[in-house]
């Protein structure tokens, strides 16, 4: 049987050790556990608010990130439209999105809510669709009320209202970073 | 010089690359499989503390989901791939504010069996919950009779006299709290 120096064994373990238990920087971003095939991401805007959600997409795609947004027509494939539609009272933007074998299907949709985006600014409008376009590029909610470090991905528009972002924040160029 | 068998650094090698991938697992999505119908939501705003949490709604309730929740298009034209589930709750004990009609609510959330919602779970029937509920509207000012839990972070397991956060978003509520705890933190009643 093959052998080995105890002392290599020694330095092994305790790499392994030191790497099993050692803390790791804090991660202020969540992913979904699924992401686009490709970086090159195509989307039909059919919602009411054009400049808004062309905003957003560019947001994305200006980010330090493999990441480029396409408007596309809706005649042929695109990964995800975005939406105008009245939900009601209790939230301003939704993402509808199906995940198999770690891939985003394609024909995903975001929404923006009239009820409340019908009253909202163009900025605002445009920081809900970064929101909802980091969930279609597999980012989840993440961060704290605090403002500074919070990323696009906190769960509400108090992020832009309170904090005043409207664009991609460092913690979720590094979670579209794990991704892509 | 002692020396050891190549097998065991093999299985040492099977150990840290097991470690590997179970961060893998939630930070790539290559090792997710079957398919999986997701949504994702948005709050208008923030509320981090029970008495503005309480000022923003119009009861706080111990309810009793029942059974039987229903399901309906969420939008109201009802264009949309986006599902909402009604689940009538029995108020056990109205704990601030007050609620119209009889001692049932409909409770509307979005989402449904089949279509999660991240970070928020649908009422169980039969299950025991303390939720601060609002009209829910689909024009301002119009009530439908259907209620929503505000801002969706108003919504607390209960059992024996203590509440359990259920919102998984981290927005500065409790996680946990008595009912004397939560009797102390809401306004007063007007």
């Amino acid at each position: 049987m093959p052998t080995v120096a105890t002392s290599t064994v020694t330095a092994v373990l305790t790499l392994a050790v030191v790497g099993l238990v050692a803390p790791t920087p804090a991660m202020a971003y969540n992913v979904e556990a699924c992401a686009y095939s490709s970086a090159t991401v195509h989307y039909y805007d059919g919602s009411s608010y054009a400049t808004a959600t062309r905003d957003a997409a560019e947001a994305w795609t200006a980010t330090s990130t493999p990441i480029n947004m396409e408007s596309v027509g809706d005649s042929g494939t695109y990964q995800f439209s975005v939406v105008t539609a009245n939900f009601g009272s209790g939230h301003d933007g939704l993402t509808y999105y199906t995940c198999s074998g770690g891939y985003m299907s394609n024909f995903q949709t975001s929404y923006y809510n009239s009820f409340y985006t019908s009253g909202y600014s163009t900025t605002a409008r445009k920081q809900l669709m970064v929101h909802e376009m980091g969930h279609e590029l597999g980012l989840d909610h993440a961060g704290t009320s605090t403002c500074s470090g919070q990323p696009i991905m906190y769960p509400n528009s108090s992020r832009y209202f309170t904090c005043n972002h409207q664009n991609p924040q460092p913690d979720d160029i590094d979670g579209i970073n794990s991704l892509y | 010089m002692r020396r050891v068998p190549v097998a065991i650094l093999a299985g040492l090698a099977f150990v840290t690359g097991c470690a590997s991938n179970v961060r893998a697992t939630s930070d790539h999505p290559e090792h997710a499989t079957a398919a999986q119908t997701h949504i994702d939501v948005s709050q208008p705003t923030s509320y981090s503390t029970i008495k503005e949490l309480a000022a923003h709604s119009s009861a706080v309730v111990e309810v009793t989901a029942l059974p039987d929740p229903s399901e309906t298009p969420a939008d109201q034209a009802g264009t949309t791939n986006i599902p909402a589930t009604i689940t009538q709750v029995s108020v056990d004990r109205l704990l601030w504010g007050s609620v119209e009609g009889d001692n049932t609510l409909a409770i509307r959330q979005i989402g449904s069996p089949k279509v999660e919602v991240s970070n928020e779970p649908l009422l169980s029937p039969g299950t025991k919950y303390l939720v601060f509920v609002s009209p829910f509207e689909f024009t301002p000012g119009t009530p439908t009779g259907q209620w929503i839990i505000t801002n969706d972070e108003g919504l607390y397991s209960s059992a024996d006299s203590s509440y359990t956060l259920l919102d998984t978003d981290d927005l500065g509520l409790p996680g946990s709290m008595t009912s004397a705890q939560l009797l102390s933190l809401l306004p007063p009643d007007s």
